[in-house]
């Protein structure tokens, strides 16, 4: 019998999820002797995915540009089963949090705008370049993605465990539970005065780090990291996107922050807890805003998804 | 076009004071726009977040959420809890460029039949003087 291959495609991602593959260690060699490792880029020197097909193809990041879309369609069709691999495939992660402005508008701030930038001819680069899109889009805008693994990036642990169901021909499916079913720090009070930016003050090592102002996404954020930020003390940023019960984690978020502050509004009012938290998109949808309800800032054209021309 | 804007409002009313304070409006026969879809909820602490998301995305033109006075809920809580949400929404909707006065919470209670039609003509008139939601493709969808 031959051995089940796998291809690891690249689209708009810092590559952190590739190194996590690297991560799994002393686990890799046995992984390797499993699997067959047909394509991956910071491995390998190939250029895309083998014709002949793989059993699995993981697509590490999401889709910005139209040579990505391409490259998505070629691994769709070469991979029988296709892993959005990582929070960026997955709901559009960090590089998401483009769709706040149009592509112009970033173009000309890159290109033009930043200090840095000596460009006085305010030329943009459109040879050559594959052409942007309007807007940042997870995978599955365009195709149908088999398994989800989110994270950023994935942990190494899942990522096992991912490739040990694939083989031994099981389901992989997270459980449904929160961050804050997993963590083991303490839980009591629900009477949160004030918010506080993280770094700004003493943490208690034994308490919820949400109970103690700062925010932190587990009560709206998907498990399966083994609560890894906030045992560390770092408040949890949501990097495994929602529960499948919820649409839109700031919406979630939103609600829990209601519950668990102080009923008190001399203590604190609504708007004092506004201006707590500043930048409600970028904290509360950090990794999800490609995916949240909106999906980007409104009034900035209505493009449908490009099909890319298949051939 | 030819006719003038007539908004679309989702009205979630706590069924304790608001939902009884609009029957009260009703039956002591006050005139206010029709222009809300109003919805009984146990408390405007049930209002989810995403409630209000999903009807502004649904090309609603605004939502308004009506509880109980401060100290008054039924559930001791709850529009406690709404009040703060409602203040965290309005800056969401800031971010995603829509006119944080498209959400609305009022408190009415059970006997305020005259401020229910109040608050919905002020509401209707500021709805109205902002325009339709911008997704809703200039009024037309």
């Amino acid at each position: 019998m031959t051995k089940p291959s796998l291809a690891v495609e690249t689209l708009s991602i810092c590559s952190g999820c590739e190194i996590a593959i690297l991560d799994l260690h002393d686990a890799l060699p046995g992984v390797l002797d499993a699997i067959d490792l047909k394509y991956i880029q910071v491995l390998m020197d190939f250029r895309e995915p083998p014709k002949e097909g793989v059993t699995v193809g993981f697509v590490s990041g999401a889709v910005r540009n139209e040579e990505q879309v391409e490259l998505l369609h070629k691994m769709r069709e070469r991979s029988a089963v296709l892993v959005a691999f990582g929070a960026c495939a997955a709901f559009g992660g960090i590089p998401g949090l483009a769709n706040l402005h149009t592509k112009e508008e970033i173009l000309k701030e890159v290109y033009i705008d930043t200090k840095s930038t000596v460009n006085p001819d305010g030329v943009i680069p459109h040879k050559v370049v594959p052409p942007m899109l309007p807007e940042l889009h997870p995978l599955s805008d365009y195709v149908k993605v088999d398994y989800v693994l989110p994270g950023c990036p994935p942990p190494p642990k899942l990522i096992a465990e991912l490739v040990t169901c694939l083989l031994e021909g099981r389901e992989f499916k997270l459980e449904p539970k929160t961050v804050c079913d997993e963590c083991p720090l303490t839980k009591e009070e629900k009477n949160v005065t004030h918010f506080y930016r993280w770094g700004t003050k003493r943490i208690d090592p034994e308490r919820c780090v949400l109970e103690q102002g700062f925010q932190c996404m587990g009560p709206a954020t998907q498990s399966g990291c083994e609560a890894r930020c906030p045992t560390a003390l770092a408040p949890c940023r949501g990097c495994f996107g929602p529960t499948e019960a919820v649409d839109d984690q700031a919406a979630k978020m939103i609600g829990a922050i209601g519950s668990i502050t102080t009923k008190d509004f001399k203590e604190s009012s609504p708007d004092q807890t506004a201006k707590e938290i500043p930048d409600i998109v970028g904290t509360y949808l950090r990794f999800t805003f490609a995916t949240s309800t909106f999906k980007k800032a409104i009034n900035m054209g209505t493009a449908k998804p490009k099909e890319a021309a298949r051939t | 076009m030819g006719k003038s804007f007539e908004p679309k409002i989702v009205a979630f009313a706590c069924r304790w004071c608001s939902y009884a304070g609009a029957d009260m409006a009703g039956t002591s026969r006050m005139q206010y726009p029709p222009n809300a879809r109003i919805i009984r909820v146990n408390c405007s602490g049930r209002v989810d977040p995403i409630f209000v998301l999903r009807a502004l995305k649904l090309k609603a033109d605004g939502v308004l959420i009506a509880g109980c006075h401060p100290g008054d809920c039924h559930y001791l809580t709850g529009n406690y809890q709404t009040a703060r949400r409602v203040a965290l929404l309005k800056e969401y909707l800031k971010a995603m460029n829509l006119e944080p006065e498209r959400l609305r919470l009022a408190y009415v209670s059970a006997a305020e039949g005259a401020k229910f039609a109040e608050t919905m003509k002020s509401f209707v008139n500021e709805i109205k003087t902002l325009g339709p939601n911008p997704l809703s493709n200039g009024g037309q969808d």
